[in-house]
């Protein structure tokens, strides 16, 4: 269990729909090993941004068993939960989400005084802007940036605060092809350079052979599983 | 387009609902203009014409014309007046003239003095004169209490009539008598005779203008035979004076009947002076010409008070209307976009606004109704009673204002969508990142406000003796004081805006370096946002000040009229009692000094368990005063008390002088030739402690009394019921202020070396019922009374006071009402909009307590400091202008200074509102916030 960063066994979610009970998540098990890339691939309503939010502990499940970082999260409340994300997890979202009454710098700062992050802040935020390749662009505001740099400062505040895990909901979703080949191999340098592991999901076929690990979703059922390292192997 | 549109209404049904109640209460405030306007002003006539019926004793509304029918002109066929074809017509004439049917029309006639003699001699009668009366419609209004009413017939060559009891004792006339008269018709002497006595049937019957009993020597006759006897033929026998009543029931003169009556008036003394027979004299015309004085006032005040509630709503229906298209604005970009023109956006919006606005006339309406009701029964500010209540009516022209308001709010609710009925979706999103500072904070707008308002404030306190004297010749409360006082308002409220970003400013970097995430993010959220949020703290500001300000202005208008009104009289109840006097004897020679007859005192002991205190006073406004020999007549206040007495019973407001009032009793006491003077007599003649000082005074027949001679012990600035400063008619009839001094000796100093002469009965007391009845057990003659609690009651009660009450009560209530509505939609709508950012800040780990916090932050920036500054700023205000409103009210040079009094009880109405209201939005915004699921939260963002 140690390998593998999150390991979730036969996640079951069920929404109440019209009275009814709809399963948008039908019994998964899903292992994400350290430092790579996972990718869930699947059309609108498969399921997998249910899935993703229950891994990234944003949804509770309901049923079946969650770890992360080798820890049985499955019965935490809330406050602990809360605390797992704060410190261990980062977000990005398909909707850049940045917070619009912060700049960049301040945007990325934010992540550092959530968690516990005990360096100095102004050092890794500069870290985090020259990464991602926006120094120049600290004190610009959201509306001031375009969509694909906003996403790339949505991805340097999700690392920040050096979180085990990046969960990102469709990042390339709203970007053209070259801005989201630029994103997903900058996802690429950063499990290079922190050694953090990501999990995104994305309906688009182009960004599969990227991923290390790619399971295919379709009505809440993982329908196929391609472990593209081992493929690359020699 | 109607589905599409009610659909729009249910999916915003709250902030629809906000602005139906602004609109509701636009359209109530306008129509409650001219509905409670003439109410009052009916009111305020009435009550005029009231009064003068009981300070004159008559009845108030007559129209009477009157003058003498000369013989010769009558027998020269010569027309007398262009109202009468013939004089001797009835005065129904008259009456047309008028808008409405007098009660009693009356003719009186009445001869000249005739000489009689009984036809048969009777021990004690001799000659006497007499005059021969009619008086048309009489018989309805007599009962004969002995003999028959007279004939309208001559009976055996002899004229009956009828005489009062007064003829009976003045002339010893009975009942039978043949009276011969010098009065020659046809060369042979009338007879009269006396048929009955009569009474007046009913003792308070209006037709009787002139008691019968004050007719002293009149025997009444039929009026037609009346006519036959002065009027043989064409020939009139005698000079007949004439008289020709309207009396009209004074409680239905309506306001609107006014012109008419003053139309016909003219009408009548254009025809007297035309004929020169006959004169005219109307006894309403003073109260009229009151009335009109006092009905511009009320409708100024009306207006003046009104106008600053009404712009309010117009504001808050532009921000709730504003609040939904900012919403909407997206949605009327997609329509632009899909080709949907300007006009038809517009005209769906105006369409929505229509309806609002007609269900809010539907309501408002009736409501301005109430409104006007509330008015009424207002006795002084938030204080309302049942039993003070005036008469409302729903009136065609409260309809049109009603009307004219609801489509005013249609307008404003529709100019915000203009703003956005030009751009299309991508012209929005470009907006959208455009943030400029505002036009007004460039120009200094706040600044400019706040030097115009300083200014009037300034020219209005140098101009305060040209004020004074406009009110007192009938001028209104002066617009530029209160319009002064409300941009001001606007312009602190201003001036927040541009301090609430430093001061977040500073906050930030002196607190955040290392501040928790909550505080960081909350105060970046003011940094940016407080643009967003101009409006609501303007709002927020406003609404607090003027709702202080006008708590303050209505608390301070009563409770300094009482306390003047208290100081005037100067204790509860004061009373002086009919003293019988020798003037009479004077006047015939028989006496040269007056003399009184003082009417027990010892009475009055039996009163003193009932009240708290009572002393005798003796007062004389017209006293002489001054140095030695120099001693300028009718320029003081004498009074003559019992100190210990005195100083338990007086009322003398704290502060008005600079030591207690025992402190001045104590020193007069010690001198029994001491006196306190006031500090004007003081300082124009350089007099002080240990000076003499001469007063001189003048009996009621004006001969001098002998001077008094007395020494200064101390110098007031106050003293219960003088006044520095009075207003005196000059020998030139112009009103002009002098000064007026006071000298207070010891009573019994004063008693010694003028003799007895009436004093005033000075009560103090909680309960002045129980000195009426006293007095009527005692069947004491009151001269005078002069009760503050009745007139405390009657200030409550006076039209110009209650619309000032009213008018202020309803504009707090209506502010806190909007204050609170306009704060929450604020706060769900900027809650609801900002789901997203929630979202993410969960997802990043923030917890809901922290969310809360962060709010909390924004609150306190955003609402309770532009609430602690709104509540300062309608203090601060309230101390800067309500003394210059307050002019107004008590138009006078008082020698008091003006108490500002905001009310504690009225702060924590104010300070309860604001904490439900804070407390309430709290707990919207906390369950908005814990049934927000994040996972829900961020698909929100995505939609």
């Amino acid at each position: 269990m140690d390998d593998f960063i999150i390991k979730a066994e036969n996640i079951k979610k069920v929404f109440k729909v019209a009275g009814e009970d709809f399963y948008a998540v039908k019994g998964i098990n899903i292992d994400v090993p350290k430092s790579s890339l996972t990718i869930l691939k699947g059309r609108s309503g498969s399921g997998k941004t249910t899935l993703l939010n229950i891994l990234g502990c944003l949804d509770k499940q309901t049923e079946g068993s969650l770890y992360v970082n080798g820890e049985n999260v499955t019965k935490y409340d809330m406050n602990k939960l809360e605390k797992i994300r704060r410190n261990q997890l980062g977000f990005i979202f398909q909707s850049v989400a940045l917070i619009p009454v912060m700049n960049a710098y301040q945007n990325i700062e934010f992540s550092l005084r959530i968690s516990d992050y005990k360096g100095d802040y102004a050092e890794r935020v500069n870290e985090c802007l020259e990464m991602v390749n926006l120094s120049k662009r600290a004190t610009h505001m959201p509306e001031e940036l375009s969509g694909g740099e906003q996403q790339r400062v949505a991805i340097a505040r999700a690392l920040a605060h050096k979180p085990t895990v990046i969960f990102a909901d469709e990042p390339t979703g709203e970007l053209d092809s070259y801005t989201s080949l630029k994103v997903i191999t900058l996802f690429k340098e950063i499990i290079r350079k922190e050694g953090i592991t990501i999990v995104m999901t994305t309906h688009d076929p182009k960004m599969m052979e990227y991923g290390d690990y790619v399971y295919e979703i379709l009505d809440g059922q993982i329908i196929s599983f391609t472990d593209n390292k081992k493929e690359v192997a020699p | 387009m109607f589905r599409f549109i009610i659909q729009k209404i249910i999916n915003k049904k709250w902030l629809i609902f906000c602005l139906l109640i602004g609109s509701m209460l636009l359209i109530a405030i306008s129509c409650c203009n001219p509905m409670y306007t003439s109410a009052a002003l009916q009111k305020m006539l009435t009550d005029e014409l009231d009064s003068q019926m009981n300070k004159t004793g008559t009845y108030p509304a007559i129209a009477k014309l009157s003058g003498t029918i000369n013989k010769n002109q009558f027998s020269d066929n010569k027309k007398v007046s262009s109202i009468f074809t013939d004089p001797f017509s009835n005065a129904e004439t008259l009456a047309d003239l008028y808008p409405i049917k007098p009660m009693h029309t009356v003719t009186s006639f009445e001869s000249n003095e005739i000489n009689g003699s009984l036809s048969v001699n009777r021990a004690g009668v001799s000659t006497f004169k007499f005059k021969v009366n009619a008086l048309s419609s009489m018989k309805e209004h007599i009962n004969i209490i002995y003999g028959d009413y007279c004939s309208d017939k001559p009976v055996d060559g002899v004229y009956e009539c009828i005489i009062s009891e007064r003829i009976v004792t003045n002339l010893k006339l009975v009942t039978g008598d043949e009276i011969n008269s010098g009065f020659i018709v046809n060369g042979e002497p009338v007879v009269f005779r006396i048929s009955g006595i009569f009474r007046t049937a009913e003792s308070e019957d209006t037709y009787w203008i002139k008691d019968p009993l004050d007719y002293e020597n009149s025997l009444f006759m039929d009026m037609e035979l009346y006519k036959q006897l002065f009027v043989n033929g064409n020939k009139m026998q005698e000079n007949i004076k004439a008289k020709y009543y309207c009396v009209f029931d004074y409680q239905k003169i309506k306001t609107d009947m006014i012109n008419d009556f003053i139309i016909a008036d003219n009408k009548i003394r254009y025809d007297s002076n035309e004929y020169n027979v006959f004169e005219g004299s109307f006894n309403y015309e003073d109260s009229f010409k009151t009335y009109r004085k006092g009905s511009n006032k009320v409708t100024v005040t009306m207006w003046i008070f009104q106008t600053p509630v009404l712009i309010l709503l117009c504001v808050f229906i532009f921000m709730v209307s504003n609040q939904i298209i900012n919403i909407e604005q997206s949605e009327i970009a997609m329509l632009k976009s899909r080709g949907v023109s300007k006009g038809q956006l517009i005209l769906s919006y105006l369409f929505q606004s229509f309806l609002i606005s007609f269900a809010a006339l539907l309501i408002g309406y009736p409501l301005g109704f109430v409104f006007c009701k509330l008015f009424g029964s207002t006795r002084s500010f938030l204080e309302f009673s049942i039993l003070t209540t005036i008469d409302v009516h729903f009136t065609f022209k409260a309809l049109l204002y009603a009307i004219f308001a609801s489509a005013v709010s249609v307008l404003i609710m529709t100019v915000p969508v203009l703003k956005y009925a030009n751009f299309s979706i991508v012209e929005q999103k470009v907006n959208k990142k455009k943030k400029k500072t505002p036009l007004w904070q460039k120009m200094g707008l706040d600044i400019i406000l706040l030097v115009i308002s300083v200014y009037g404030l300034y020219s209005s306190n140098k101009n305060k003796a040209t004020i004074i004297k406009e009110i007192q010749e009938g001028g209104s409360l002066d617009p530029v004081i209160y319009f002064s006082s409300t941009v001001f308002l606007l312009a602190f409220a201003l001036l927040l805006l541009r301090i609430l970003p430093l001061l977040s400013g500073i906050s930030y970097r002196f607190i955040c370096k290392k501040c928790k995430p909550s505080t960081f993010a909350g105060f970046l959220q003011i940094n940016k946002n407080i643009k967003n949020q101009s409006f609501i703290i303007v709002f927020l500001v406003l609404t607090l000040a003027l709702g202080i300000f006008n708590a303050t202005a209505a608390r301070s208008i009563t409770s300094n009229e009482e306390i003047r009104n208290k100081y005037r009289v100067g204790t509860t109840f004061v009373m002086t009692e009919k003293w019988e006097d020798n003037s009479a004897a004077i006047r015939q020679g028989y006496a040269e000094k007056l003399e009184y007859i003082e009417p027990s005192f010892s009475k009055y002991t039996e009163l003193k368990g009932k009240t708290e205190m009572l002393t005798r006073v003796l007062r004389d406004e017209h006293a002489g005063m001054g140095v030695g020999t120099d001693v300028l007549e009718d320029s003081a206040t004498f009074m003559g008390i019992i100190t210990d007495e005195f100083g338990k019973t007086a009322y003398l407001p704290e502060d008005s002088t600079k030591f207690h009032i025992n402190y001045y009793l104590n020193a007069l006491a010690k001198n029994p030739n001491g006196v306190i003077i006031s500090r004007n007599f003081a300082q124009q003649k350089n007099v002080g402690v240990g000076d003499k000082v001469s007063i001189c005074r003048k009996d009621k027949l004006l001969n001098p009394l002998p001077t008094l001679l007395v020494e200064v012990v101390a110098i007031v600035d106050a003293w219960p019921t003088y006044e520095s400063k009075i207003y005196k008619k000059g020998s030139n009839g112009e009103i002009s202020v002098v000064d007026n001094y006071l000298c207070v000796v010891n009573f019994n100093s004063a008693y010694s070396l003028f003799d007895t002469e009436p004093y005033e009965i000075w009560v103090k007391t909680n309960n002045t019922a129980d000195i009426y009845d006293f007095i009527s057990d005692k069947k004491i003659k009151a001269s005078e009374i002069d009760d503050t609690v009745i007139q405390a009651e009657e200030i409550k009660e006076d039209p110009f006071f209650q619309i000032t009450s009213g008018m202020l009560t309803i504009t707090f209530i209506i502010v806190l009402i909007l204050s609170i509505i306009g704060f929450m939609i604020y706060w769900i709508t900027s809650i609801k909009s900002r789901e997203l950012i929630f979202g993410i800040y969960r997802a990043m780990g923030l917890s809901m307590r922290e969310i809360a916090n962060m709010l909390l932050i924004e609150h306190t920036f955003g609402s309770v400091l532009p609430i602690l500054f709104g509540i300062f700023t309608g203090v601060f205000s309230a101390r800067l202008f309500v003394p210059l409103i307050l002019l107004a009210y008590s138009p006078s040079y008082s020698t008091l200074k003006t108490v500002i009094i905001t009310s504690g009880l009225d702060m924590i109405r104010i300070g309860l509102c604001v904490i439900v209201m804070l407390i309430l939005c709290f707990m919207v915004i906390r369950h908005i916030l814990s049934t927000m699921k994040i996972a829900q939260a961020l698909k929100l963002g995505e939609d």
